[in-house]
């Protein structure tokens, strides 16, 4: 964990922070949700260039400005996707509402809090093609859809129903699986 | 217990227990190197510490003997307090971690190049609490960042960011 030089302590010259080490700003971003990572992006070459795909253990998740005036689903889906295609190694991660996006594949992902808002086939999908999956929290409004989640292997209609989801007007509780 | 003394990079000396100078790993293996080189000598083990100045020495080695000190009151035997020991140590973490932007970006690099885990997630956890919710603009007066990108490049990082740049103060009106 030696960093050389660039570790030493030069009090004269503060607030050069660029030059804190890759792996630093890595650690620093698995603490921030998805969002605060963009604008972080946004600031400087060294930030927006960072490989987020070294990102191990993270807990990415957007917030709930799920209705930003100007801003089409689809173009917060779009680029969504492009930054989770990045950060493909994350074993953690929580998305709400979903945005019915196309998934990469995320093989390490373990922990998966995901909010269902419509009914998108590719969650079913994604959900579906979970092979590591641990920790599972799901929540949804839309009943169709939860009704649909019988067809995940490791899900059954009844969880849902033991949830709190027991008819299209409810807001069913989030269900949490554990050692799946 | 046996002592050891950690040198800054400004030659500033600090007596320390070796249970908690090894909380440190760097520390710990360059122990292990001179223990293995003292060749039966009784004196006490002198770690030069190039990469730290003695002010985040200091800081560091605050945090270092606090959590020896929390360990070995929680492994002289489990209580019913443990769970309350553990909520004080979170609290002194939180105290602990307010300081400068200055302060904790020199804590940070020592956390790193001495590899002490716990205080390094805690100061990443303190720059993560810095950045959150902050525009790019305010991230960047922060922490010193100098905008480099090309005009073009400006633009469509701003366009593709959109969704996450959006006025705070907007959204709470909402």
């Amino acid at each position: 964990m030696l960093t050389g030089g660039k570790a030493e302590h030069v009090r004269a010259k503060p607030r050069v922070y660029t030059f804190l080490p890759e792996e630093l700003w890595l650690k620093i971003a698995s603490q921030f949700p998805l969002c605060d990572w963009v604008r972080a992006s946004g600031t400087c070459n060294a930030l927006h260039h960072m490989e987020l795909d070294k990102i191990e253990e993270a807990d990415i998740y957007t917030d709930s400005r799920n209705c930003i005036p100007g801003i089409s689903a689809e173009h917060l889906a779009h680029n969504l996707q492009q930054l989770l295609r990045k950060a493909e190694h994350v074993h953690c991660m929580q998305l709400s509402p979903s945005y019915g996006l196309c998934y990469p594949a995320m093989l390490h992902l373990r922990h998966l809090a995901l909010y269902l808002k419509e009914e998108y086939d590719s969650d079913l999908t994604f959900l579906q093609n979970l092979q590591e999956a641990e920790n599972l929290h799901l929540s949804s409004v839309f009943y169709p859809l939860i009704m649909k989640v019988d067809t995940v292997p490791f899900l059954t209609a009844n969880d849902w129903v033991a949830g709190g989801c027991k008819g299209p007007s409810q807001q069913p509780a989030p269900v949490c699986h554990e050692g799946l | 217990m046996c002592s050891v003394i950690l040198r800054s990079s400004d030659g500033a000396d600090h007596v320390v227990s070796q249970e908690a100078a090894s909380l440190s790993k760097t520390v710990q293996s360059l122990l292990e190197e001179l223990e293995a080189a003292k060749d039966g000598e009784e004196s006490i083990l002198i770690v030069p510490l190039p990469n730290v100045c003695d002010c985040t020495l200091r800081k560091v080695l605050q945090y270092c003997i606090q959590h020896t000190m929390s360990a070995q009151q929680v492994t002289e035997g489990p209580t019913p307090s443990d769970e309350l020991k553990k909520r004080e140590m979170e609290a002194w973490d939180r105290d602990y971690i307010m300081v400068s932007t200055d302060e904790l970006y020199h804590l940070v690099m020592a956390a790193h190049y001495l590899n002490v885990p716990g205080l390094l997630e805690l100061c990443c956890e303190g720059i993560a609490n810095l950045i959150r919710g902050k525009s790019p603009e305010h991230v960047r007066q922060c922490f010193g960042l100098v905008k480099d990108f090309e005009a073009p490049e400006e633009e469509s990082i701003r366009c593709t960011n959109l969704w996450a740049l959006v006025d705070e103060k907007e959204q709470a009106k909402k």
